[in-house]
């Protein structure tokens, strides 16, 4: 069985391709998002999503959330004892959404179709793929957000569809992608994106500007302990960004050593103080528009995609750019978590989805350095020269002839980059290739280089050098950590080793948590009426019968939701 | 790639995109695309030719028309309306700032008396509540990088504030920036020159004062340095040319030509071919040539009688000494 799997910045889905349509699993919290956080608890034990996220707050230092921010870097978190990158903490949320998708689905999964940013570099989506393998999945393709839900959403009516617009902002990345349906295929037509912008950015808002009512010397908190305030409000604004959405007002309130806070923040101070998030909307939507050469009159529907399209400030911000509403008949959170499903059943050549085919494009362009000769005969190198533009339909093949630059040169090299600058400083270094040539005077020798990049992301340079006959042919990879297979093997069996807290157990390990969250953001009776909870709690669950578990952690639940608002994902 | 990519699409040559999706999806149903790359790409670059055979007709046309919108001779065209109104309704207001902005650019009012007002309507244009648009943005973007080119110099006015407020820094930066918007941020650094020159103190300075003043005769003492900066215009800011008075820059090239040609010039650079350190001094006095000349003919005058001297003291003195100690010598 292959699963698709919406790997969030914020949450993580699961879901099956089944009797012709997507199903998303439920996780063993009855959910169907999974936060994408990691926690260990005091014991040493790995929690993963809901339990961790509820821990955010109070053990700060013991757990991880957005590290899908920190995808394709060295940089490690540290939680207790151990480091993590950011890949295996991605692993550990996939290992827990494939054992959902098993206990769920009663087989065993063997690979499985990860979405990921349109706008994710080469190192990122290579970061995805060791995650993936780490979690003992086979990686059968990474998708892009917006065109998995693109996929789930063309294919549901069949019909023809002008060209559309996907706006597709989540928690940590913001992509937009293009896309027409015809005939049963779908075409993404240009994808565009920003790795650095989500709703987590917009909680930092929401945080500054209550930091500039409540602490605006920064006085609560120094040193060690100014991380810890920093996660206690951005779980507050996370919970007022979410009032915000149907209120004019909304408090932001939070509990810091022993004493409450509160700043009331509104609609308006929050649209003031987010507006140059809000511009750097714009810019990837006109580089789509340009690269498709469509004008916005003639795109038919523009959809939003991902929970931070929830905000209406994001919403105004859309109809302004566009000049009328747009489509939010979507399920922001589960678009692209189904669109992977489609795509998984794509891939295992469901019979329901014979007659519909997806073509995707490169969303970055890739190229290699260059060199010319300036005005006093010197060189000057670092000038990009593309090879495949970005926006090109995949697998794609493209040829470029390159002359040498110098007499009797003996090598000419090649350093392969992604991205869009004409200095290629500022793109991506992907790879160094060399060739030997006979020397002979500058230009007179042409080397013919071969770009070919499929689907999976895998790009494959050919150069051949018609003056020897040479040929050669390099699969790039991007170098740092891409490992070898035994490598690769020993992380796996590394993280297999840590001990997970146990999965039935998951549920009740929430709860705990959240328990105990409550327990620090409340205080005075409320604070030792949760505190009585807690200890009633911990003695059904020592007695080990799952009914009166079940029975008392309905009842902590409700006890909860009602001094706090009901429980979010 | 070779053959017709009617042949490949499978049907006969046609403008009709509808049959030409129906092809190619059928054709791309029939192959497996991660088996076959390789007839994928074949099939799409056949898909795409056949319709970019009949986009190129139609964006030739539709060119046309865009050529034809924004000549100087009508300043009062319509913009390229990306919002059809309805008579009825008030005209937007960042019509009028468009329609009064290409009347100051290609009208006869002097630049420094446009200045203010270009400054002005442009910066209201760029703030109207339509620039949110997306659509009429790009259309005003690229009229915009358009009118600055044509307009040069009169609208050095306004560069400024639709390189900022269009991002086109960042955007010059890209490989695929449209010559446009590149030419126009080129314009600006050029114009930064300018303005730095005209700040600093010293011989560019003064080169570049004695090159706006029209009625200022060229003379020989500052040949050399208007001819320096005259050279730095045009071969790394080649678009000042414009900003200097024509008939000012053409007398002053015509003298540099004239002294060019001169026989001390010629001297000079015989120096240069020498050796680049004598050449480079030759260069930077600042003297009439004729002065240099003369210097270097009383100079090797000096130099002359000082070798006769030295040697008549030799032959008469030195030699008749050493001659009569070398008898003395003898004498042991």
């Amino acid at each position: 069985m292959i699963v698709g799997i919406d790997l969030g910045t914020t949450n993580s889905a699961v879901t099956i391709f089944r009797d012709g349509a997507p199903v998303l699993v439920p996780n063993s919290l009855g959910d169907v998002l999974t936060p994408s956080a990691v926690s260990v608890t005091d014991k040493g034990a790995l929690l993963v999503g809901m339990a961790a996220r509820e821990r955010q707050s109070t053990h700060p230092t013991m757990t991880a959330t957005a590290f899908k921010r920190l995808m394709g870097t060295q940089k490690k978190l540290a939680l207790g004892r151990r480091a993590f990158s950011a890949e295996e903490l991605s692993a550990l949320v996939l290992g827990s959404l494939k054992a959902d998708a098993e206990a769920w689905a009663g087989e065993p999964v063997t690979g499985a179709v990860i979405t990921v940013p349109a706008y994710f570099n080469d190192h990122q989506r290579k970061a995805t793929r060791r995650a993936g393998e780490l979690a003992g999945l086979k990686v059968e393709r990474l998708v892009n957000e917006p065109t998995a839900a693109a996929l789930g959403y063309g294919i549901h009516e069949r019909g023809d569809r002008e060209p559309f617009l996907v706006f597709d902002l989540g928690g940590g990345t913001f992509d937009v992608s293009i896309v027409e349906v015809f005939e049963g295929v779908v075409e993404v037509r240009a994808s565009a994106g920003d790795n650095r912008l989500g709703g987590e950015d917009f909680n930092d808002i929401l945080t500054a500007v209550a930091r500039e009512a409540i602490d605006p010397a920064g006085a609560l908190a120094r040193g060690a302990k100014a991380s810890m305030l920093a996660e206690v409000m951005r779980a507050a604004a996370e919970r007022t960004r979410r009032k915000l959405t149907d209120a004019d007002e909304a408090e932001l309130s939070f509990v810091w050593e022993g004493k409450p806070y509160s700043a009331t923040i509104t609609a308006d101070a929050f649209e003031k103080a987010a507006e140059p998030l809000l511009q750097r909307l714009r810019d990837p939507v006109l580089r789509s528009l340009r690269d498709s050469n469509i004008r916005v009159d003639n795109l038919s529907e523009i959809v939003l995609v991902g929970g931070a399209t929830r905000m209406p400030i994001v919403r105004r911000a859309v109809t302004r750019m566009f000049g009328r509403f747009p489509n939010t008949a979507l399920h922001a959170d589960h678009a692209v978590a189904l669109g992977a499903a489609v795509q998984a059943g794509l891939k295992q050549r469901d019979a329901a989805l014979q007659e519909i085919r997806l073509t995707d494009v490169c969303p970055f362009t890739l190229g290699v350095e260059t060199g010319r000769r300036d005005t006093k005969g010197g060189i000057q190198m670092g000038i990009f020269s593309p090879i495949i533009e970005r926006n090109t339909v995949v697998p794609a093949s493209r040829v470029h002839y390159f002359g040498t630059l110098e007499d009797n040169q003996r090598i000419v090299r090649f350093n392969v980059y992604q991205g869009e600058a004409r200095n290629v400083a500022e793109n991506i270094h992907l790879d160094q290739l060399e060739v030997p040539v006979p020397p002979k005077p500058r230009g007179e020798i042409v080397v013919e280089v071969r770009f070919s990049y499929d689907p999976s992301g895998l790009l494959e340079v050919d150069i051949a050098v018609p003056a020897t006959g040479l040929r050669q042919q390099w699969i790039v990879s991007s170098g740092e950590g891409d490992g070898s297979p035994e490598d690769l093997e020993r992380r796996r069996a590394a993280l297999a080793a840590l001990k997970v807290h146990p999965r039935d157990d998951a549920v009740n390990a929430a709860t705990l948590a959240r328990a105990e969250r409550c327990y620090e953001g409340f205080l005075g009776d409320h604070r030792q009426y949760i505190g009585e909870i807690i200890t009633a709690f911990h003695e059904v669950l020592d007695r080990q019968e799952s009914h009166a578990i079940t029975e008392m952690r309905a009842q902590v639940e409700s006890a909860l939701d009602q001094l706090e608002g009901e429980r979010f994902l | 790639m070779s053959g017709s990519p009617w042949t490949r699409l499978g049907i006969a040559p046609t403008d009709d995109q509808a049959a030409i999706k129906r092809a190619y999806a059928a054709q791309l149903k029939a192959i497996d695309v991660d088996a076959d790359p390789n007839a994928f790409i074949a099939l799409r670059e056949a898909f795409d030719r056949a319709r970019t055979m009949k986009l190129r007709r139609q964006q030739s046309y539709s060119a046309g028309e865009l050529v034809l919108a924004p000549l100087p001779e009508q300043p009062a065209s319509p913009a390229p309306q990306p919002e059809p109104e309805p008579e009825a309704e008030p005209r937007p207001k960042w019509i009028e700032h468009f329609e009064a902005i290409q009347t100051l650019v290609y009208g006869d009012r002097s630049r420094e008396d446009i200045y203010d007002e270009i400054c002005a309507r442009m910066a209201r244009l760029l703030a109207s509540p339509e620039m949110e648009q997306i659509d009429h943005a790009i259309a005003i973007e690229t009229w915009a990088a358009d009118l600055i080119l044509a307009g040069i110099p009169r609208t050095n006015a306004v560069m400024a504030s639709a390189i900022n407020g269009f991002g086109w820094f960042a955007r010059a930066e890209k490989w695929d920036c449209p010559p446009a918007i590149i030419a126009v941020v080129n314009r600006n650094a050029d114009c930064e020159f300018l303005r730095a020159i005209q700040r600093s103190t010293g011989p560019t300075h003064q080169a570049c004062r004695l090159l706006m003043d029209p009625d200022r005769r060229p003379s020989n003492h500052y040949a050399d340095s208007v001819a320096q900066l005259l050279k730095v215009v045009h071969t790394q800011h080649p678009t000042l040319i414009a900003e200097f008075p024509r008939e000012s820059v053409a007398a002053w090239e015509a003298l540099i030509e004239r002294r060019h040609a001169s026989a001390p010039a010629r001297i000079g650079r015989g120096f240069e071919r020498l050796n680049a350190r004598i050449g480079y001094w030759w260069r930077r006095l600042y003297f009439n040539e004729i002065f240099k000349i003369l210097g270097l003919f009383l100079g090797g005058l000096l130099v002359i009688s000082l070798v006769g001297a030295t040697s008549g003291i030799a032959l008469f003195w030195i030699v008749p000494a050493l001659l009569r100690r070398g008898g003395r010598s003898g004498g042991y």
